[in-house]
């Protein structure tokens, strides 16, 4: 302020020679506000525009330091006039350059400004007075705050984590998104703390380098786990960029995502794609235009088609046989009314034209509106099953003829066996009726043992056809029997060998079975007929009952006969298994293999429980059918 | 008892020779008086009622027993022949076999056989065949009479 201008201020603001002077006049017309004062501070001079801009007149001579009405700092403590920069200025103190300050009016309205008073002094330096300049920074200010409030909604509407971070790690800054990524409840918790403490332990040493990168004035992104202050660990993705500060530091800027989830379905779909590679069956999908879309590993065998070559081939011409291209249609169809396709067995055909049996399963895929959007198909390669099948069948077949080839054997021996046999016996009878007696010693006796072998052996050939017909795959009993009424047959045909042997027949009342009645019949016939031929010197009393179990009723027939061995209990359900001569108990050691053999096809079991001399029982089982009436 | 009327004429369809003897002797044990004609297969015993059908003096025919089982033509083909002449459909019929009854009795009785006779392995009980022969003839007189 020296030279021509500071002397002519320094008139001005003494006051000489003011009135009329040019320079007053341009002072006047200055859009700035200017006053100024004595050197105890009361008003000298204003201008126009200081009485604008501070919105009164002040009264002078009267008003001190300030031409204005109420005046704060910028975090809004009020500023009394006495403290105010002018007032400091005139107290000799320095007062710093680009102070800001916000005054009130009298109506109420606010303006910030720059004040910059200047003090004026005398020859000896003495102040004598202060001019003071008010810049209005109202607009700057303004605009400023509506860019820092912008950032600031931008910062706390982003779901991302925003933080600054000094090169040292500590946490300048967090926005409450990240806030609640770390599970902070205020941003007390961390600011001013060490981020490097929330990284997991295995990326800390990452992090810290990174953030010295950035620090360094690097850009750079990073991926890295931390564990919250509640202990949760979460995956982050971080975009950090180096922010200068104004004391010339640079610390990190970062805007972090937390990826724990987005990780958590790359995990997902890489495991679900992993199972439909290394699935056995080929899995593909394909739209509503029967265009395939994906096509795994599987089906890469199972057709020969790569994954490049088969995606966004119609499955039409891709796969299907001419004779079988209906097929298609009829699946579109079903698919886009949200219809599944189960185990639909057909042909497919190859790369290399050659056809795979294949069993699919088509379900519908939807999207998250629900819309029936394509189609996932599981194609299961069936070949060897088919194959399998076949196999099973022609063995079945092969069974089936062998079975009847054996049935007609059975025929044939019980026939044709029998016929020359009966010659053999009627004739020998024929001989000892017209010669008997002229034969010479013997001659009678071995005519007897000719007849006896014969009858023995018709008895056999008998019950082999017996035992060949309990084996053959005969029609299956449609309905069930009465078995009261089987044993009150069987009683009757044995009428004779009961009364003879004085044998007592007791019996409980007998259910109803599934079964040829011939053949429980014979069942009875034989283990009854076993009990009379094999009974001690006691009467003989036989005992027939039956024990209804849970899915099948429990027959038993016990006698006080002679008993068995129970080291023979298996074997003498052997075909032609015999425990006792033919002389002592005739018969040919088929009964209980027939028995076996009729029970067993009946879907039961028969066995024996018995000691010597202490009588045996017979058991044998026989399925319940549903619904059946019951004996008790 | 039938002697005073001529000898029954019977014809025997049996392959086996002896089962053809065991007949004779079973008919004779039980004084059926009669010529028996044996004849041992099927085609034969067909040509033989065609023949006897064809002639114009129709010779008596009292009774016809046949083994169903039998070389080129069955008993059954027999009987089906039988009834299908124009003389000798009426004809009473006696149906053997080695089988037991069974499903061989059942085309015998579809056929109006009079009897069914399972040949036994006994011999007593073979001869009673000629007591079932004598039964069936003399039910046929009187129902001639």
């Amino acid at each position: 302020m020296m030279g021509v201008g500071a002397k002519a201020l320094t008139a001005f603001v003494a006051g000489g020679d003011l009135e009329n002077s040019v320079f007053r006049e341009l002072v006047e017309a200055l859009p700035v506000a200017i006053y100024t004062t004595d050197a105890g501070g009361r008003l000298t001079y204003f201008n126009a525009a200081a009485a604008k801009l501070s919105g009164r007149v002040p009264e002078l001579g009267t008003d001190k330091w300030c031409v204005t009405w109420k005046i704060f700092l910028p975090d809004g403590t009020p500023l009394p006039h006495d403290q105010c920069p002018m007032a400091l200025a005139l107290k000799g103190v320095e007062v710093p350059t680009g102070i800001e300050c916000i005054a009130e009016r009298p109506d109420g309205t606010r303006f910030w400004f720059t004040p910059c008073p200047a003090v004026v002094r005398d020859a000896q330096g003495r102040i004598i007075g202060g001019i003071n300049l008010l810049m209005d920074i109202t607009d700057r200010k303004v605009s400023e705050m509506e860019a820092n409030e912008q950032f600031r909604a931008i910062i706390e509407t982003t779901p991302e984590c925003v933080k600054i971070v000094a090169s040292d790690g500590t946490l300048l800054f967090m926005n409450p998104p990240g806030l609640a990524m770390v599970g902070a409840s205020s941003a007390e918790a961390v600011t001013g703390k060490n981020v490097y403490d929330i990284i997991a332990a295995e990326d800390r040493e990452r992090f810290r380098e990174f953030n010295g990168r950035i620090c360094q004035g690097q850009k750079a992104s990073l991926q890295f786990d931390i564990v919250g202050l509640t202990g949760a660990r979460r995956q982050m993705e971080t975009h950090a960029a180096p922010l200068r500060h104004l004391d010339g530091t640079t610390v990190q800027l970062a805007v972090t995502h937390d990826i724990t989830e987005r990780k958590c379905v790359e995990r997902a779909a890489l495991l679900l794609s992993a199972i439909v590679d290394s699935s056995d069956d080929g899995i593909i999908s394909k739209g509503l235009d029967g265009v395939i879309t994906s096509w795994n590993k599987s089906a890469e065998r199972m057709f020969g088609y790569t994954a490049v070559e088969a995606i966004g081939q119609p499955v039409a011409a891709l796969l299907i046989p001419p004779d079988r291209q209906k097929e298609e249609p009829d699946i579109l169809a079903r698919l886009r009314r949200g219809e599944r396709v189960d185990h639909f067995e057909t042909v497919r055909r190859r790369k290399d034209g050659s056809l795979v049996d294949i069993s699919l399963t088509i379900s519908p895929v939807k999207d998250t509106q629900g819309r029936i959007i394509g189609a996932s198909k599981v194609a299961r390669d069936i070949t060897q099953r088919k194959r399998q099948e076949q196999a099973l069948r022609a063995a079945n077949a092969a069974l089936t003829r062998s079975n009847a080839d054996l049935q007609q054997f059975a025929y044939s021996a019980s026939h044709d066996l029998q016929e020359p046999l009966r010659m053999v016996a009627t004739y020998s009878e024929l001989l000892r009726r017209d010669f008997g007696g002229q034969l010479g010693l013997g001659g009678d006796e071995y005519i007897g043992y000719t007849i006896e072998g014969a009858l023995r052996m018709e008895q056999l050939l008998r019950d082999l056809r017996a035992y060949a017909r309990a084996s053959s795959a005969d029609q299956e009993p449609t309905e069930d029997v009465d078995a009261d009424d089987v044993l009150d047959k069987t009683l009757v045909t044995l009428e004779r060998a009961i009364k003879d042997s004085g044998a007592a027949v007791s019996r409980t009342a007998l259910p109803r079975v599934r079964i040829h009645a011939f053949q429980l019949d014979q069942i009875f016939q034989n283990l009854i007929g076993n009990a009379i031929h094999y009974r001690s010197e006691e009467p003989l009393r036989i005992y027939v009952a039956v024990e209804k179990r849970e899915k099948e009723w429990l027959f038993s027939i016990r006698d006080n006969g002679i008993g068995i061995d129970p080291q023979y209990k298996e074997q003498i359900f052997e075909i032609f298994k015999r425990l006792h001569s033919t002389a002592a108990h005739p018969g040919t050691g088929m009964g209980l293999a027939i028995c076996q053999r009729i029970v067993e096809r009946a879907g039961g079991n028969i066995w024996v429980e018995s000691a010597l001399e202490c009588g045996s029982t017979f058991f044998f089982t026989l399925p319940r059918s549903e619904g059946q009436r019951d004996c008790a | 008892m039938m002697a005073e009327t001529e000898p029954f004429e019977i014809l025997l369809a049996e392959d086996s020779p002896q089962d053809a003897e065991l007949v004779r002797m079973a008919l004779k044990e039980h004084g059926v008086d009669c010529t028996l004609r044996v004849i041992r297969d099927g085609a034969q015993a067909i040509a033989f009622l065609d023949s006897l059908d064809a002639n114009r003096q129709t010779p008596a025919l009292n009774l016809v027993i046949v083994d169903m089982n039998l070389p080129k033509r069955s008993g059954e083909d027999i009987l089906k022949c039988l009834r299908s002449t124009e003389h000798y459909a009426q004809t009473p019929v006696i149906v053997m076999s080695g089988m037991p009854p069974g499903a061989v009795e059942e085309r015998a009785n579809k056929h109006a056989a009079m009897a069914y006779f399972k040949k036994p392995f006994k011999l007593a009980e073979f001869m009673q065949f000629g007591l079932i022969v004598h039964n069936v003839l003399l039910k046929q007189k009187r129902g001639a009479a």
